[in-house]
């Protein structure tokens, strides 16, 4: 019987082995730093844990949750899609958690929030008070008032619109789930214009000659290519259109400091002088089993960050390449980032 | 107890322990007239087809008590209670699925007399719709058991059953219950017995606004906060018809059908609407015959599973339909301690997804159409199963395997052989290997865009052994139970985007689960007082294998959302007119990332129940309390999903009940 029981015992027992995590090691990173990085980190869709990470390349440290640690261990919500920074603030957009959370540029406190929409996607800043704030599902681009960081009005629209960029009092919206990017007179408020470049168009970038690009993913099931087009803001014309091949998806559009040289990712990370006719048929860093998810140049040392997303429930590695496409080195982020500001 | 003896020669030794747990109960609630015994004696021996494997595997079995103290809850508050199955769960009254010895939600079987009745287009079951009620045998078998149930037994199978016995008398119940965040539940049934024919009815409704308080352990500022847009609506009638209509047969026909609905919250937006309809309806009927050593039974099933989604913000309507016919010849040949099962199965499945297109300006949304898609699977299954007693009934033999055929894909055969030596009068040791496989859900296959008509099969490849200690003495009684379990599971499903970005399921992963569960029960029975204690604990590593990717920092980690220490412990005490039910459950950490660096902390949940029941003449009263999270603890089981602090709910039910005189049935 006793023996019995020892047998039983340890089986029990044999099964006491340390259930706790180890904490990761915090690394210290000086926030004053001269060339910090923002790491945009989505997080997984309905667990809250989109976050933003700050890496200093100086060092090569990084604090995975910036946020969480500037402001009292709270946590910044569900999907974070996008940061923009204006006027001192930094304005990041929490996609699945419908708000804008203001952060001060200088210590990342939250001041306020700007509660109020269906699915903010990104924000661009048009006057000292007003902005504008595209969304996945709504049928409006919402109009921000940056004083009172409330809802002033909004501009009825398709849905899915993405990023924005505005030159000569034009706000150019693309708009992921149409032909269309729209273009918005940005002291009325008003879409005056539409341009046809592509489906899935939700990237763009003004060059040094001012002339915008935009980058549109195509829908393959719906055998619509993507594009590459640049556009004449002031015509408004298509000058320049470039059809990738029909299974390819091309995203996240970027442009170097100055603003000569694109950047996108398709199937690994391709590089493009704006001078040029053609698309390049092969890619500056090739992704191989890799999953890029985020891409963006430092405009400090042309430096190539690119986010490899894994299997979107890890952390992402970062890697960082030059602009020759040789790899420098590689740290953790938050979970599926998907893009960076640079400071 | 004596009679316990005589079977002890007859029967399995499995059998008799399970029989010691019946006869228990159904000795205390003598005036309950439970007559699971009888039935036990009948079923197992005739149509269980179970029985060819369980003596060398581990299966635990709900007595009569606990499943009449969950009578108002749904199946994954009783398996999240009372077992160390993880449950996990989207916040109360959400959507549960399981994780069953380190496999995902797709790799726990959910059988209902048999038949299968996951979903086949999410290739898994949500736990939080069935009710427990509905039911009068739940059991659970650990491990692989594609070789007996098919696709999806990997991690382990929950067995659904309704039971009827015949020459019962008339009985009908009525139960209404009042809890917290405004939920009222009611459920009645009427059951008629009689000598070659019974009838059973139960249906229930319950409703809840379902807003519950929670601390937001995320927002310092603001943490007090209340669920909203979580109120649900549920109701369900269960039709059983058992008639006998030859010594040597029957037919059984059983109707369920039911409708859930949710509005699902979402805990970190202000704006939500999105809501779930469920609407389930279940047919099956087969029909028994014995003649001489040979038992077949043929079953027919019909499911039908819509599950309606919509978020109006997001503009998504999606509505989803399967229909799943079954057909299945199964029979039982017995030659002295020799036994042979085979059949064979074929199973259809019928989806439709029904979604509104993708809107490209907003102005023509009012005039938007319905997209459909339909798709078939046909499954064609043949099975045979071998078992043996032999040496004295010291040692159980079983072997048997699978092969299926299907529409889409080749499907390799599967199998299980298992052995049970008794090394001495109390104790006995058991070992079993098993082969399990998943075939892909219809999403996996037919999503579009994405989906992978060319995905092959996850395999299950598993041994386990197990020692078992019985032991009772007077009123007393102990049995202790210890498992170790190993498995490799190959060409494991995970969609991630392909080289074109589009989401794409692929077999990449590969995860190797094992660990030990133990089981240990201490009991005391005699007149008026009967105390049971149990402590089931679980402790399972399920890591991953495979590399994906050179960045990917995986290998070696533990599987996201599956605890490796589970434990869970409960008192029963029945005392003349009061039972009492005291459970307590220990979740360790869940990881919510797949390189381990992110976790949910541990929890620790008890529940209280009891009841005072009385009976004048052929009326019976109960009054029942329970408490859930009694020391209101703040929890969470998936991130960002709070689970509700303390609350309650007090009921009564009222059986009237006319026996007959006893017979037993002449099958």
């Amino acid at each position: 019987m006793k023996f019995y029981l020892f047998i039983f015992s340890s089986f029990i027992f044999s099964s006491c082995v340390k259930d706790k995590p180890q904490e990761p090691i915090k690394t210290t990173v000086s926030v004053n730093s001269d060339s910090k990085v923002l790491v945009i980190n989505e997080g997984n869709f309905g667990w809250g844990v989109g976050s933003i990470s700050l890496y200093d390349p100086s060092s090569n440290a990084i604090i995975e949750d910036y946020y969480k640690q500037q402001n009292n261990n709270s946590t910044l919500g569900n999907v974070c899609q996008s940061i923009t920074k204006y006027n001192n603030n930094y304005y990041i957009v929490m996609n699945n958690s419908n708000k804008i959370v203001v952060v001060n540029t200088s210590d990342f406190v939250k001041k306020a929030t700007i509660n109020g929409f269906n699915s903010p996607r990104y924000i661009l800043p048009i006057t000292y008070n007003k902005a504008y704030v595209s969304d996945l599902y709504a049928n409006s681009i919402q109009i921000v008032d940056l004083n009172t960081n409330t809802i002033s009005g909004s501009i009825p629209s398709a849905k899915s619109t993405e990023q924005m960029v505005s030159l000569y009092n034009k706000a150019f919206i693309t708009c992921s789930n149409s032909d269309y990017c729209y273009v918005i007179n940005t002291t009325s408020d008003i879409i005056t214009d539409s341009i046809n470049v592509g489906r899935g168009n939700s990237s763009i970038c003004i060059d040094n000659q001012s002339k915008i690009w935009i980058l549109s993913t195509g829908n393959s099931s719906q055998n619509n290519t993507g594009k590459l087009c640049r556009v004449d803001p002031i015509t408004l014309q298509i000058e320049l259109s470039l059809n990738f091949l029909n299974s390819q998806s091309p995203n996240k559009l970027c442009i170097n400091k100055t603003r000569d040289t694109l950047y996108y990712l398709n199937n690994g990370v391709f590089q493009m002088p704006i001078s040029s006719i053609t698309l390049p048929s092969t890619p500056l860093i090739n992704q191989g089993s890799k999953v890029y998810y985020g891409l963006g140049i430092n405009p400090k040392d042309y430096h190539i960050y690119v986010a490899d997303a894994i299997d979107y429930v890890q952390k992402s590695k970062i890697e960082i390449y030059n602009p020759n496409g040789s790899f420098i080195t590689k740290f953790n982020a938050g979970i599926i980032s998907n893009g960076f500001m640079f400071e | 107890m004596d009679c316990l003896k005589t079977y002890t020669s007859s029967f399995s030794y499995f059998l008799v322990c399970f029989l010691v747990y019946v006869f228990n109960i159904s000795n205390i609630n003598a005036q309950q007239k439970d007559t699971s015994i009888h039935q036990l004696n009948e079923v197992t021996i005739s149509e269980n087809k179970q029985q060819m494997i369980e003596s060398s595997k581990k299966i635990t079995k709900f007595d009569s008590l606990t499943l009449t103290n969950y009578n108002t809850s749904t199946l994954a508050d009783l398996l999240s209670n009372q077992s160390t199955i993880h449950i996990n769960t989207y916040g109360n009254g959400n959507i549960s699925t399981t994780s069953m010895r380190g496999g995902n939600a797709n790799h726990t079987a959910l059988l209902w007399n048999g038949l299968n009745i996951q979903n086949a287009m999410l290739g898994q079951a949500d736990l939080s719709i069935i009710p427990v009620l509905f039911f009068n045998d739940v059991s659970i078998e650990y491990g692989g058991g594609s070789a007996m149930w098919g696709s999806g037994a990997i991690g382990g199978s929950i067995h659904l059953k309704n039971k009827l016995a015949f020459n019962q008398g008339f009985k009908t119940k009525l139960q209404v219950s009042k809890g917290s965040f405004g939920t009222i539940k009611l459920n009645s049934g009427i059951l008629l017995s009689y000598n070659k024919i019974v009838s059973n009815t139960k249906l229930y409704i319950n409703q809840s606004e379902n807003n519950y308080a929670y601390k937001d352990t995320a927002d310092k500022e603001y943490p007090n906060k209340t669920v909203k847009h979580a109120n649900y609506t549920s109701k369900g009638l269960l039709e059983e018809l058992s008639f006998l209509i030859h010594p040597n047969q029957k037919i059984n026909i059983r109707a369920w059908y039911q409708n859930t609905n949710r509005h699902l919250p979402s805990y970190s937006s202000i704006n939500n609407n999105k809501n779930q309809e469920d609407e389930n309806l279940k047919l099956n009927a087969d029909w028994n015959f014995t003649k001489r050593n040979l038992n077949s039974t043929i079953r027919l099933g019909y499911f039908n599973d819509k599950l309606n989604f919509s978020d109006s913000l997001k503009d998504i309507f999606s509505k989803s339909s399967v229909k799943t016919f079954i057909t299945e010849n199964d029979n039982i040949y017995q030659l002295k301690n020799h036994t042979l099962n085979f059949g064979i199965n074929y199973t259809q499945y019928n989806s439709t997804l029904t979604e509104k297109e993708p809107s490209i300006y907003s102005n023509i949304s009012a005039n938007q159409s319905f997209q459909s898609t339909y798709h078939h699977l046909y499954k064609f299954s043949l099975f045979a199963a071998y078992k043996i007693i032999c040496f004295n009934s010291k040692i159980h033999y079983n072997l048997s395997i699978r092969k299926e055929f299907t529409s889409q894909t080749y499907i390799p055969i599967t199998g299980n052989t298992g052995i049970q030596y008794q090394l001495t009068k109390h104790l006995i040791t058991k070992l079993n290997f098993n082969k399990s496989y998943r075939q892909p859900t219809l999403n996996d296959l037919y999503w579009n865009p994405g989906g992978n008509p060319n995905l092959k099969p996850e395999d299950g490849y598993e041994m386990e052994g197990g020692l078992e200690y019985r032991y009772t003495k007077n009123h007393f009684g102990l049995s202790m139970e210890a498992t170790y379990f190993n498995r490799h599971t190959k060409n494991w499903i995970i969609w991630l985007p392909n080289k074109d970005n589009i989401w794409s399921p692929k077999n990449i992963a590969e995860v190797y689960s094992r660990g030990t569960e133990t089981k240990t029960e201490l009991s005391y029975l005699n007149e008026n007082l009967l105390i049971k204690m149990i402590l089931s604990t679980s402790y399972i590593l399920s890591t991953y294998q495979k590399t994906n990717g050179e960045n990917d920092n995986s290998v070696g980690r533990q599987l996201i959302f599956t605890p490796r220490y589970n434990g869970q412990a409960s008192l029963l005490i029945k005392y003349k007119h009061f039972n009492f039910l005291f459970n307590s459950n220990y979740t360790g950490y869940r990881f919510t990332a797949t390189d381990n660096s992110s976790w949910l902390n541990p929890y620790y949940i008890s529940n209280f129940k009891c009841s005072y029941s009385y009976s004048i003449n052929t009326v019976n009263t109960e009054l029942f309390c329970n408490i859930n999270n009694l020391f209101n603890k703040t929890y969470v089981i998936i991130s960002n999903n709070p689970m509700p602090l303390r609350n309650y709910e007090i009921g009564i039910s009222l059986t009237y009940q006319k026996t007959k005189k006893e017979k037993l049935p002449t099958n």
